[in-house]
């Protein structure tokens, strides 16, 4: 059975937001506009939080590219009173957009924050409805929405090797935000399949997870920036 | 008329606000509809733009509708537990509070709900809740538990209500009597109804205690069931019913005070009652600030980065101003009101009891906000703004819950009669026996006994003299009889349907192996409850019924042939 | 100015947003949205193209479905890119279907600047223009036509080049803040190089870079971010160490090992501070800098007149002590940095910062590219490569010039780009307005701008009004009405990217050169043209020898020929999988080479379906021994700068002035004191250092800088960039100024409070952000917003630091040199 998970390393990370822009893009997030983004309403199912700390006098600022996190144990899918959100079997933190009665518990519940409300119909100019994302549906008001890992893009690798005839390899499944990062910070694969990249790298020495001692179990894991031996 | 009359008799003036009308109550309603009109446009409005006219936003995804959900819920803990309480140890005073309160429950149980379905972003789907529904989430535990108790104070709202709903069929005019007809069930207040009328509360008594305890503890499973800071504590339970009985008493007694002013019932409301309710405010408070006092503590100590954000937040941040009112409101101001009340009780109970409703509420906030204010991660502290539809639907709210009391006052006597009734007739003596059996023996024993004998009054002698009854056979009757048995039947299909819901939802939690205490735990205990609801039910209602056949049978023809008889000699 | 309804109306209906009613423009699109609601079996495919939005050249793969891009990608095979994209690449689809674009052309009929608009037809506008360059060429004032291309990529710049000489105008240039394809100044003077020389990040071991935000904004960003993965990634080189020296904490400084905030203008101290560690502990390349390097020493000139080397200057002037004093940056620091810099080799200085670090940028460049040479690292693997050769394009019919053209070509420019104080720049933008304002200057009759918006983002944008008023004939070619639209006579609507043919050469990356080609992924959507065909039916329409110049029907017969020169060349490879790639390499490298292609058009539809052609070199093919300098060495000193001054100079002369004198006064312009020779670095930039002590009325520094998002506006009318402007702070649809906390407490501003920023140029008023990563006397404001046109998104937002900027300085200017801006603060 695949797990799908993503490592990123905070160490090749610069912040330049294309994950954010490109998931935005693939997954037809809409833009809230100046004053709801003011009320902090704006829609980002990768977000890249930026911390600032001091080590000494020397002021340090790091980049952490936050997806859903997909966790093992996902305090969301718990307490959802619909069964809108819960774990596949394939260990993504699905999101029923069109059975969400809007009561937002799971935001409450999320530690990450991770999970996005509709607060409004979001309306586009009609231009630009031409280049949404034909495989993703677009939310309607009320209901809650967050990263799935681009399931659609999941189900179509699965498509075309059922139409081809053939198993489909985990390769083919790439994230939009794994696709367009420009360092190449973001891997995404089968944390079951010992020698998938990412299933190394989610076991080297660097790796963590976020509020690991909340037992979550994230499927997203973290790469700590190195520091040069002499620096 | 003898509309009027009944006023100059005894009691009268229990049924003078249903049997008279003063102009002030119009205005009252008038302005309580208007709070419940804002409520309405609020509403609709919230309705047809979605939740962005709200000032709720990411990560303050929770505000004033959740807030009010748990005051609302918690404010109900006033009634049925407060009366249950006294009722079990037969507090004599409890006997004027007793309705008032179990009212309050009533209603503001159902506006509670109410603010969760207000908080839906997507009203429209509600019904998912019921086709989807899932055991592992606490809202269904709170769907659950509200709704027996929402059954049960409505039960036990109208059980004790009935030998007054009987007075008023005989006493009120036509025009409403078909209503109080249906609901007396045919009461005559013969000893045997007495009995089964005593049972059934006796029943209902026990069995509230134990559900109205488990309402708010799972509301606070809303909260406490999430790993957020400052949430996911073990003792919000109690801390929540605590609250809850806290911020009921303090309602009541406002309740109580009101009533007592515009229904001029300082004969029955009298300072002594004050004095016992503040005295278990006072207690209340004191037991609320030391879970207050718990819960911060164990959060301070354990100083985990996460919680002492919120923490601060609370203390000397944002936060603060809420905070510290709510410490003056719940605690500083009711110890000083509360503890020297030699004279002045009802201003001082009643200041320490505003107070503590404000400070209740605020409390609820501050549960509710500063958590979602500060995630965990480093996004920077969200901020809350409520606008003009959270206000209104706030208003609203209060709005309706008084309207509905007022209402209730209209239609039906807000102290239960026939238990001051009894109480003039019986209590003392009853008390008396009471004290005795504590009491060494003593010589002059017997005479209590005979005390207790004189007060006996004579099994076939109905409670009250002439009890107007529909002709038998008439349609009016016909029609009355077949609305008293709806009312039974359609209740039992409302409490199988629940319970085939709950028995569903259990196998669907199954099928999905979610947390088996959750799922199989909580809706196991509603089961049985609403099944014993049910058999009280029908106790009560057959109890009624055959008694007043058997008396209406034998009696009626029988005397007509007497009179026959005496013709014809 | 007060938006009244006729305006309001005009503008509208230049938009596609109004348009709506004027069925002819939106019928395709109309046509389009009623087809989406059918069932139909869905057509996929992946069209590549070419990212306009900076000059990087990123590759796009885009997701067509049905023939309407549904997503911009980075074309995984594009050398430049390979795939990955820069946020404001991956929004440029909604620039696509942008509501605000023009869509058919128009004819002013109000004021200059009213925006009152009348449509018309292609034909009828082209006439219009056609006629008035007519008339000019028969008056035969052919040069009183000026041409201003702004940041168009590829051939188009060619195609104006001919346009304008076959006319006869020496007035063709292009305004653009970004042209990594052109040299530093510090690469011609030092290296001789007529391309810009490269950077080899991904092989480097240690990256010093003064100042230049290698990450958001320089040449190609993403390109340079993948080779920050590479150096992160800990390759057999070992992890590569960043030090960023900037005072104020940009992205690159954030993402590097170590952020050195060095007090403005002082950078190049520091530098040779570092290079006076290098020299005292003998860290230097030593047999390079023998065998390649001039001016290390001391030398005697012709004049007799003695001359301190590099090494006894830097050695004499820069000690640790006194660099830290006039830097800010601990003494210590310095040190270990240096000792690092010098060991850790490969190693790279950077110091092509596009923002104004003192007056004597060009010095302060060359200080800190000398650490480059001392170490050794130019030419070498992972260090400074020099320039890419040119790529094999096919040179277009040699042009015959009528004589009209011949005298309009005669006269002398109108920018007085490469004399006088501009001695050193190639095009000086803002010299076409003084000039229009200059009575006695030649007038200019028509002026047509290409995508260059001059009234927006630049400290001369109210120069630029003055003078387009002046201007009896104002032509834009564009895509939305920006500022400078509104002030033209006639607007010519372009294509938007996506909807046309495009090319772009990319030389100026380390290892390769690349050509891309970029088909149309749609059809236009609105009534537009090609901004290259315009050209050619301009031409057509003036008719004679300048119609003769451009023999194409289109565009991409255009370039289907000018490629041609690829394929026959037998160099290079057009981009293929990676595998093939591989094999491909090895091949190379035994010297075999595996013909791919029978014919051109073989050749050509490959390159048109994978996006680009591209040349790979390997490091050690390069010789080092032939630099394009007088002394075919590499100049420390560079002569050549002394050469081009002489030359300056003895042009000004005139009667009483001497050579030296005039010499003296371009070296102040310059920033350096008249009296100084041509080994410059030492007082020069000691001087300097004083130049930073705060000043009262105007105590702080302003610092603008470029956001990845929305750069210099040209992102600003794309929601998704406009809300995720930022990371760093909280500025979603806004801009704002960044102040140090303790200048902000002292100032008693709160973080998010509205304040007013004031210097001796205007004044504006923002939202304060606190941000520790700042110099206390530096507060830093990004560019790009402030838009007064430029669509719904864009307009009446934030602010435009330009307003603040009072650097009136020429030499240079071309090159974004200037001196810095003093600014005060007081709550709004």
């Amino acid at each position: 059975m695949t797990r799908w998970g993503m490592v990123i390393d905070l160490d090749r990370c610069t912040g330049c937001q294309s994950c954010v822009i490109a998931c935005k893009a693939e997954n037809n997030i809409p833009f809230v506009g100046a004053e709801q983004a003011r009320m902090g309403r704006d829609i980002n199912w990768m977000e890249i939080i930026s911390e600032i700390h001091y080590e000494g006098d020397e002021v340090k600022r790091r980049f952490i590219p936050r997806p859903c996190f997909h966790c093992e144990s996902a305090p969301c899918t718990k307490v959802c009173p619909v069964h809108a959100t819960y774990l596949t079997d394939d260990g993504l933190v699905a999101q029923i957009f069109h059975r969400c009665i809007g009561c937002r518990f799971c935001m409450a519940a999320c530690p990450y924050t991770a999970k996005y409300f509709n607060w409004s119909y979001y309306q586009i100019p009609d231009q630009m409805t031409l280049g949404r994302n034909p495989d993703v549906s677009v939310r309607p008001a009320g209901v809650v929405e967050k990263c799935t890992f681009c399931h659609h893009r999941q189900l179509k690798a699965r498509d075309r090797a059922a139409a081809e005839g053939r198993q489909m390899m985990p390769e083919e499944f790439v994230t939009a935000c794994q696709e367009s990062c420009p360092s190449a910070a973001i891997l995404f694969g089968d944390l079951d399949d010992p020698d998938s990249e990412v299933a190394k790298a989610a076991h080297s020495p660097r790796a963590f997870r976020m509020l690991e001692e909340l037992g979550t179990h994230p499927k997203v894991f973290y790469l700590k920036e190195e520091e040069n031996i002499d620096g | 008329m003898m509309d009027r009359d009944i006023l100059h008799e005894e009691d009268g003036v229990l049924l003078a606000p249903i049997v008279t009308t003063q102009r002030n109550f119009y205005y009252t309603v008038a302005v309580l509809l208007a709070l419940v009109l804002w409520g309405a446009a609020a509403y609709i409005t919230q309705w047809r733009m979605g939740l962005g006219v709200t000032g709720l936003n990411q990560p303050v995804s929770w505000g004033f509708y959740i807030t009010n959900f748990v005051f609302f819920i918690g404010i109900s803990h006033a009634g049925t537990l407060i009366s249950a309480i006294l009722r079990i140890c037969n507090a004599e005073w409890r006997r004027p509070i007793t309705r008032m309160a179990e009212v309050i429950t009533v209603m503001v149980l159902a506006i509670g709900a109410a603010n969760i379905l207000v908080d839906l972003g997507r009203p429209d789907r509600m019904l998912n809740i019921i086709k989807f529904g899932r055991y592992q989430s606490p809202l269904l535990w709170d769907a659950t538990s509200i709704s027996a108790y929402f059954t049960a104070s409505t039960v036990y709202l109208w059980l004790p209500m009935i030998p007054d709903i009987a007075i008023l069929r005989d006493t009120v005019g036509k025009r409403m009597r078909w209503f109080y007809e249906i609901l007396a069930l045919g009461w005559t207040g013969s000893k045997r109804q007495m009995a089964v009328l005593e049972r059934g509360i006796g029943i209902m008594t026990i069995l509230v205690v134990p559900i109205a305890v488990s309402v708010h503890t799972v509301v606070s499973f809303v909260f406490s069931m999430t790993l957020q800071p400052m949430w996911h504590s073990t003792i919000f339970g109690p801390y929540f019913v605590v609250g809850a009985i806290f911020s009921g008493i303090a309602a009541l007694i406002i309740a109580m005070l009101i009533i007592r002013k515009v229904f001029h019932l300082e004969g029955y409301l009298k300072p002594v009652h004050f004095y016992h309710l503040g005295t278990l405010l006072l207690v209340m408070s004191l037991l609320w600030f030391y879970f207050t006092f718990a819960e911060y503590l164990t959060g301070f100590y354990g100083s985990e980065p996460e919680e002492m954000k919120v923490f601060w937040s609370k203390f000397t941040g944002h936060y603060a101003p809420y905070f510290w009112g709510m410490v003056v409101c719940n605690f500083v101001i009711p110890l000083i009101a509360l503890s020297y009340r030699k004279n002045h009780v009802l201003a001082r109970t009643f200041i320490a009891s505003a107070t503590i409703c404000i400070g209740m509420w605020l409390e609820r906030f501050i549960i509710v906000v500063p958590t979602l204010a500060n995630p965990r991660l480093e996004y920077g502290p969200g901020s809350y703004l409520p606008t003009w539809v959270e206000w209104g639907e706030t208003a609203g709210c209060f709005g309706l819950f008084i309207l509905f009391y007022v209402l209730f006052t209209k239609l039906f006597p807000i102290i239960s009669i026939w238990e001051i009734r009894e109480g003039r007739e019986r209590s003392v003596a009853l008390v008396v026996e009471r004290v005795q059996d504590y009491l060494p023996d003593s010589a002059n024993g017997e005479n209590a006994a005979d005390a207790v004998q004189t007060t006996e009054q004579s099994d076939d002698e109905p409670a009250h003299s002439d009890p107007v009854l529909p002709e038998p056979g008439s349609r009016a009757e016909k029609l009355i009889t077949f609305f008293q048995y709806f009312v039974p039947v359609s209740f039992t299909f409302a409490i199988f349907g629940l319970i085939y819901w709950i028995i569903s939802l259990i196998f669907l939690a199954r099928r999905l192996d979610d947390v088996p205490s959750a799922s199989i735990g909580i809706s196991f205990v509603a089961i049985p409850v609403f099944l014993t609801m049910l058999g009280v039910m029908w106790y009560v209602f057959f109890g009624i019924m055959r008694n007043q056949e058997e008396q209406a049978d034998p009696a009626g023809p029988a005397t007509s042939t007497e009179v026959a008889e005496g013709v014809a000699r | 100015m007060a938006l009244t309804r006729r305006r309001f109306v005009g503008i509208a209906s230049l938009t596609a947003a109004g348009s709506a009613a004027s069925v002819g423009a939106l019928n395709r699109l109309e046509r389009v949205m009623a087809r989406r609601g059918e069932w139909y079996d869905r057509t996929e495919e992946r069209v590549p193209s070419i990212c306009q939005l900076c000059p990087g050249g990123c590759g796009l793969s885009v997701r067509v479905v049905d023939g309407i891009p549904v997503k911009v990608e980075g074309n995984p095979i594009h050398p430049v890119n390979q795939g990955r994209l820069c946020p404001r690449g991956l929004a440029g689809l909604q620039s696509l279907y942008d509501p605000d674009r023009l869509v058919s052309p128009a004819k002013r009929v109000g004021d200059r600047g009213s925006g009152e608009w009348e449509k018309i037809s292609w034909d009828e506008a082209l006439e219009i223009l056609a006629a008035r360059l007519g008339s000019l060429r028969d008056a035969e004032t052919p040069h009183s036509l000026a041409v201003m291309g702004g940041e168009y990529r590829g051939i188009t710049h060619r195609l104006w080049d001919r346009f304008a000489t076959a006319f006869g105008t020496p007035n063709y240039m292009r305004m653009r803040t970004l042209a990594p394809e052109k040299p530093s100044p510090v690469a011609a003077m030092m290296h001789g190089e007529q391309r810009p020389i490269t950077y080899d990040l991904a092989e480097a071991s240690f990256v010093l870079s003064f100042g230049c935000s290698w990450l958001e904004g320089w040449r190609s960003p993403v390109n340079q971010m993948m080779a920050y993965g590479e150096m992160r990634a800990g390759r057999n080189g070992g992890r590569a160490e960043i030090v960023h020296v900037e005072p104020r904490m940009s992205i690159s400084a954030a993402s590097a090992d170590l952020w050195l905030p060095v007090r403005p203008g002082t950078e190049g101290v520091l530098a040779l501070g570092l290079a006076h560690l290098i020299l005292r502990e003998r860290l230097f390349d030593e047999d390079f800098i023998d065998n390649n390097v001039l001016g290390f020493e001391g030398w005697t000139g012709s004049d007799g007149r003695r001359h301190p080397g590099y090494r006894e200057m830097v050695l004499e002037e820069y000690t640790p002590v006194r660099v830290s004093e006039i830097t800010g940056v601990r003494a210590e620091t310095i040190v270990s940095v240096a000792r690092r810099f010098a060991l850790k080799r490969p190693a790279i200085a950077l110091d092509e910062d596009r923002s104004a670090l003192h007056g004597h940028d060009l010095f302060t460049r060359m200080a800190i590219h000398s650490l480059n040479v001392l170490v050794g690292s130019i030419g070498a693997v992972g260090g400074v490569l020099p320039g890419n050769q040119s790529l094999p394009l096919d040179d277009w019919p040699n042009l015959e010039l009528d004589e009209t053209s011949r005298r309009g070509l005669s006269i002398r420019r109108l920018d007085g780009a490469g004399s006088g104080e501009r001695f050193l720049d190639d095009e000086v933008p803002r010299g076409i307005a003084e000039a229009v304002l200059d009575e006695n200057a030649a007038p200019i009759e028509v002026l047509i701008l290409h995508r260059a918006n001059p009234l927006y983002g630049r400290a001369d944008k109210e120069l630029f009004r003055r003078a387009l008023e002046q201007v009896p004939m104002v032509v834009s070619l564009s895509t939305v009405t920006d500022e400078t639209s509104r002030y033209a006579d006639l607007i010519l609507p372009e294509h938007h990217f996506l909807e046309r043919w495009q090319d772009d050469e990319v030389t100026f990356l380390a290892g390769f050169t690349a050509f891309s080609i970029g088909r149309p992924t749609v059809g236009p959507l609105y009534d537009t043209r090609l901004g290259g065909e315009v050209v050619f039916s301009l031409a057509r329409k003036i008719g004679g020898r300048v119609a003769a110049a451009f023999p194409w029907k289109s565009y991409e017969e255009c370039l289907k020929n000018t490629c041609h020169g690829l394929f026959r060349s037998g160099r290079g490879y057009v981009v293929s999988s990676p595998s093939d790639e591989m094999l491909r390499q090895v091949l190379q490298r035994q010297g075999y080479r595996a013909p791919e292609f029978d014919s051109y058009s073989e050749f050509w539809d490959a390159i048109s379906s994978s996006g680009a052609w591209w040349e790979r070199f390997e490091p050690y093919e390069r010789t080092l021994h032939s630099f394009n300098t007088p002394s075919g060495r590499l100049e420390l000193i560079p002569q050549l700068l002394n050469r081009r001054l002489e030359e300056a100079a003895s042009q000004q002369v005139s009667g009483e002035t001497s050579v030296g004198e005039e010499k003296g006064k371009l070296l102040m312009a310059l920033g350096v004191a008249p009296d100084a020779d041509l080994s410059l670095y030492p007082r020069l930039l000691v001087a300097s250092a004083d130049a930073t002590e705060d000043d009262d009325s105007y105590p702080f520094l302003l610092k603008t800088y470029e956001l990845l998002t929305i750069g210099q506006g040209i992102g600003a009318n794309l929601p998704w960039l406009q809300e995720n402007i930022a990371v760093h702070v909280d500025g979603a649809w806004d801009s704002w100024v960044e102040i140090h906390p303790d200048t902000a407490h002292a100032l008693a501003i709160r973080d998010g409070a509205m304040v007013v920023v004031e210097s001796a140029a205007g004044e504006l008023t923002l939202r304060a952000r606190l941000n520790s990563g700042t110099r206390p006397e530096v507060i830093a404001i990004p560019v790009g917003q402030g838009h007064s046109a430029g669509g719904r998104w864009a307009r009446d937002r934030g602010v435009d630091p330009s307003d603040l900027v009072t650097s009136k300085k020429a030499a240079g200017e071309g090159l974004g040199f200037g001196e810095p801006t003093r600014v005060r603060i007081r709550q709004g």
